[in-house]
């Protein structure tokens, strides 16, 4: 049936995980829905119990990415194809559906990043503005995939990640392009990049980011550079 | 049923602005501050907004505390609390200092140092002080990150929905901590904490898909705070922001443009092209919101319920280019969205866009003084509990103007902070066994709608459900409202009601879903019924939305005194109305703001009548200052 429409929807819960076919209902046909637009038609009528995250509907917010067709894209913003597949983003650990568990993320910076007290007065400089750039960053979290570092991590939700990935490097080379950062501040944010297993970049061909920041160019070289530099 | 249990001196719902700054001011003062928030953390309205921030005198422009005040109460129709008010004006420029020492840093500053403004008063500003930053909310939402992460004293869970809150079995006023759903670890959470702070408002999502705000909006601190017996206010005043896209669904409600940048020759059209508004530039966001609603309810509206932003005017002569320039340079961002809903020509001004009001913000909420202290309905002082943000209410009255909430959520996000943590401080460790009742009391009946929640009858999903309570709100109490399709309203939200206690939850408690669903319809239910029945209680127009059977005269220099409409609910969840006066601004401060917003609509009608060649002198100068905010580096 050429009116056919068939998203493949994989839901996953502790008892494993089983792919259910969806047929979107288009009212226009010459429009591609976006990977939101068919969860929300399929919680609305056949799946009622579907878990998938989302927030702002605008690709700003990092909140729904999920894997299309194996790759980590946001929901919102991501046109489908009859016969696309739909699942739960692969680097973090699964929670129900489409649904993983970030907190870990997050936590493994908590009280780790210096705290900068420097001069308050922005002095302009390439530095800041690099600094600005990475603020881009809506934490989708699309950079874990395929992450060497990442990937050493258990991927369980009761074990904390003592790897790292381009999200935490791009929080740490941030400090180091704030002006208000003292040198010990800068020293002590590359000891926590060595920690988070960083030496792996040395080997890696590069991540790819989500909403197009260029992490090789702005956080992941700079901070190998420093790495040796300090050693 | 198994549950955990934890004890914080203070609990922190929410994560954005109000809850970050509430958390890390807390911490501070050495309180011990655990977080909870339903999204991951940060990921809040303050995040995805366009990042803008009040900061009075910004740049060192002469700008007194008192200027601030009257603009924010007398745009407000003298509905907010003077103190609030106050407080606020008080704070901005501490607030935003706050938020530097952060990591924050505005796009332009001057040589000193000080945040620049952008050139152009924003949305019902009298002056220019509103500070932008180059990416918007997220530069705002990474300064929040950074106050949450760089404290020992902060711990934070994530996909942690409050529940509801534990309140003395004694007879008095006090909260003392609250239920936490931990959906990702399938827990139920007791925390007892000696004092919690509210800082998670929100409720547009009870006008989806036609609201440009997180999808997490569903009036959760209103509801928790009322059923803990705070008492609410404001709550008809709804900010619709009136232009947002129409169609098609992946954008409808998102925000394309506020009436400071629609140009001097910005008009918007009906269905059949006639012009129903110029001189945009010169009305507030409620006033053009109320002309595209009254021509929708008029049925000189579009298919989609919209009308026609046309900006395609400010593009003729050489001032086009200007207004092109500055365009493109002030929001991007916006013409990103405009592209994609409308296509490329739209987004180079080429054809008018489609657009019709969205569900922005809460202007009302929880009764509170100005140190963030939650009130009950005799205005006396809630115990342990606080509210800080969009959860706030008192600040706004009935009109918000432009890029206030940024500042708000960290001027009472601090004080409420501040004050929380004193508050902790006062209370001994011994036995807070005044709260065992309703805590038992809340597991029990939340673990009841786990258990006994079973009908098989799928069109009774919770999501059904809220997908009917949402048209219906949109169409009832929506930016045009009428007194007959209110009290409809009111049945159809009655009936939602009896249906959602014999919806169909499912069994287990992992990331449950239908459980979320249930817990967010039943407090979008009970936001609906308060803002259906406030809004009946103010048969006039004011605020963000009209009354079509209004009577009244829209500008009239005899003013009545100025009141809100306060809700309160009681222990069977029946919620009542009642008015509560406030105090009027002086006649001359009044006076002074009309006469200032009449000068501003005289001069864009004769510049639009002016020839070509004049116009383009005067505009162009107008644009191209706007753009060179950098100018006075």
């Amino acid at each position: 049936m050429s009116n056919d429409f068939v998203i493949n929807i994989v839901r996953k819960s502790e008892q494993g995980q089983r792919e259910e076919f969806y047929n979107f209902r288009r009212d226009d046909e010459t429009v591609r829905p976006m990977a939101l637009d068919v969860l929300l038609q399929a919680q609305d009528s056949s799946m009622p119990s579907l878990a998938y995250r989302y927030g702002c509907r605008n690709g700003l917010c990092g909140l729904c990415t999920i894997d299309v067709n194996g790759k980590p894209k946001l929901a919102c913003r991501t046109k489908l194809r009859n016969g696309d597949k739909l699942s739960a983003l692969s680097s973090l650990p699964m929670v129900k559906d489409l649904v993983v568990d970030r907190e870990q993320v997050n936590k493994q910076l908590r009280g780790k990043l210096p705290v900068r007290n420097g001069e308050l007065n922005p002095q302009i400089s390439s530095d800041l503005a690099s600094y600005q750039r990475l603020n881009q960053c809506i934490e989708c979290y699309a950079c874990l995939s395929d992450c060497p570092m990442h990937e050493k991590n258990e991927n369980n939700i009761e074990s904390d990640n003592q790897f790292g990935n381009p999200y935490a490097l791009l929080k740490i080379q941030q400090v180091r392009l704030d002006p208000r950062s003292s040198q010990q501040d800068c020293d002590e944010a590359i000891d926590l990049g060595e920690k988070l297993g960083m030496q792996e970049c040395l080997t890696c061909k590069g991540c790819r980011c989500g909403v197009g920041i260029d992490l090789k160019k702005e956080v992941i070289r700079p901070l190998l550079k420093s790495m040796k530099e300090s050693t | 049923m198994a549950y955990k249990t934890k004890n914080v001196d203070v609990l922190v719902i929410g994560s954005g602005g109000a809850g970050s700054s509430a958390a890390r001011e807390a911490a501070d003062l050495g309180a011990s501050v655990l977080v909870v928030s339903k999204d991951p953390i940060v990921c809040s309205d303050s995040k995805i907004s366009e990042g803008i921030v009040t900061v009075r005198a910004s740049g060192l422009r002469a700008d007194t505390e008192q200027n601030l005040a009257d603009n924010v109460r007398i745009q407000g129709d003298d509905i907010s609390s003077t103190s609030i008010v106050k407080r606020f004006a008080r704070d901005s420029r501490s607030a935003y200092q706050w938020l530097r020492t952060q990591g924050l840093k505005p796009a332009t500053h001057t040589k000193l140092g000080e945040p620049q403004a952008l050139n152009i008063p924003m949305g019902g500003h009298t002056h220019a002080r509103s500070v932008d930053h180059q990416n918007g909310g997220l530069d705002y939402a990474h300064a929040c990150w950074n106050a949450l992460n760089q404290s020992n004293n902060i711990e934070y869970l994530e996909d942690a929905w409050l529940l509801d809150l534990f309140v003395s079995s004694n007879d008095e006023n006090k909260v003392g901590g609250g239920l936490i759903y931990r959906s990702t670890r399938g827990q139920f959470l007791s925390v007892r904490a000696k004092a919690v702070i509210i800082a998670s408002g929100g409720l547009s999502t009870l006008y989806f898909p036609n609201t440009d705000t997180m999808r997490g909006n569903t009036g959760d601190s209103y509801a928790i705070a009322a059923r803990a017996g705070a008492q609410l206010v404001d709550m008809e005043q709804v900010q619709f922001i009136p232009f947002s896209v129409a169609a098609p669904p992946s954008y409808q409600g998102l925000v394309v443009g506020e009436p400071v940048l629609a140009g001097a020759m910005g008009v918007i059209r009906d269905n059949n092209g006639n012009v129903i508004q110029r001189g945009i530039m010169s009305k507030t966001r409620a006033q053009c919101a109320a002309v595209i609603a009254r021509a929708v309810a008029n049925g000189q509206g579009t298919e989609n319920g919209g009308c026609y932003l046309d900006l395609t005017g400010n593009t003729r002569g050489q001032a086009g280019d200007a207004y092109v320039a500055l365009m493109n340079d002030k929001i991007g961002g916006i013409l990103k969205i405009v592209r994609g809903a409308m296509g490329v020509d739209a987004a180079k001004f080429k054809q008018p866009w489609e657009v019709k009001p969205s569900a922005h913000y809460l202007m009302g909420g929880v009764c509170a003084n100005e140190n963030g202290n939650a009130l009950d309905q005799q205005g006396n002082v809630i115990a342990g509990l606080y509210v800080a943000g969009q959860a706030l209410g008192g600040l706004h009255g009935s009109n918000r103007l432009g890029s206030t909430s940024l500042a708000e959520a960290i001027v009472f996000g601090r004080t409420a902070g501040k004050h929380a943590a004193k508050h902790s401080r006062s209370i001994n460790d011994e036995e807070r066994s005044e709260f065992d009742i309703s805590e038992a009391r809340l597991i029990d009946f939340y673990n009841t709608v786990i258990t006994d929640n079973h009908s098989n009858d799928a069109s009774q999903s919770p999501i059904a459900l809220i997908r009917k309570l949402q048209a219906t709100c949109w169409q009832g109490i929506g930016p045009a409202r009428e007194e007959r399709a209110m009290y409809t309203t009111l049945e159809r939200v009655k009936a939602l009601k009896s249906q959602l206690q014999n919806s169909h939850v499912e069994k287990g408690l992992v990331w449950n879903q239908t459980f979320i669903d249930y817990v967010e319809c039943r407090n979008l239910l009970f936001v609906a019924e308060c803002i259906s029945k406030s809004a009946l209680a103010r048969t006039e127009s004011i605020g963000a939305h009209v009354r079509l059977d209004d009577k009244a005269k829209s500008f009239t220099l005899l003013r009545s005194p100025p009141f809100s409409i306060v809700c309160n609910s009681d222990q069977k969840d029946i919620i009542s109305v009642d008015k509560l006066t406030r105090q009027a601004s002086p006649f001359l401060s009044y006076l002074k703001l009309v006469l200032s917003q009449k000068t501003k609509a005289l001069f864009l009608t004769l510049v639009s009548f002016t020839p070509q060649w004049c116009r383009d002198v005067v505009l162009t100068r107008i644009y191209q200052q706007a753009l060179n905010s950098q100018g006075e580096k």
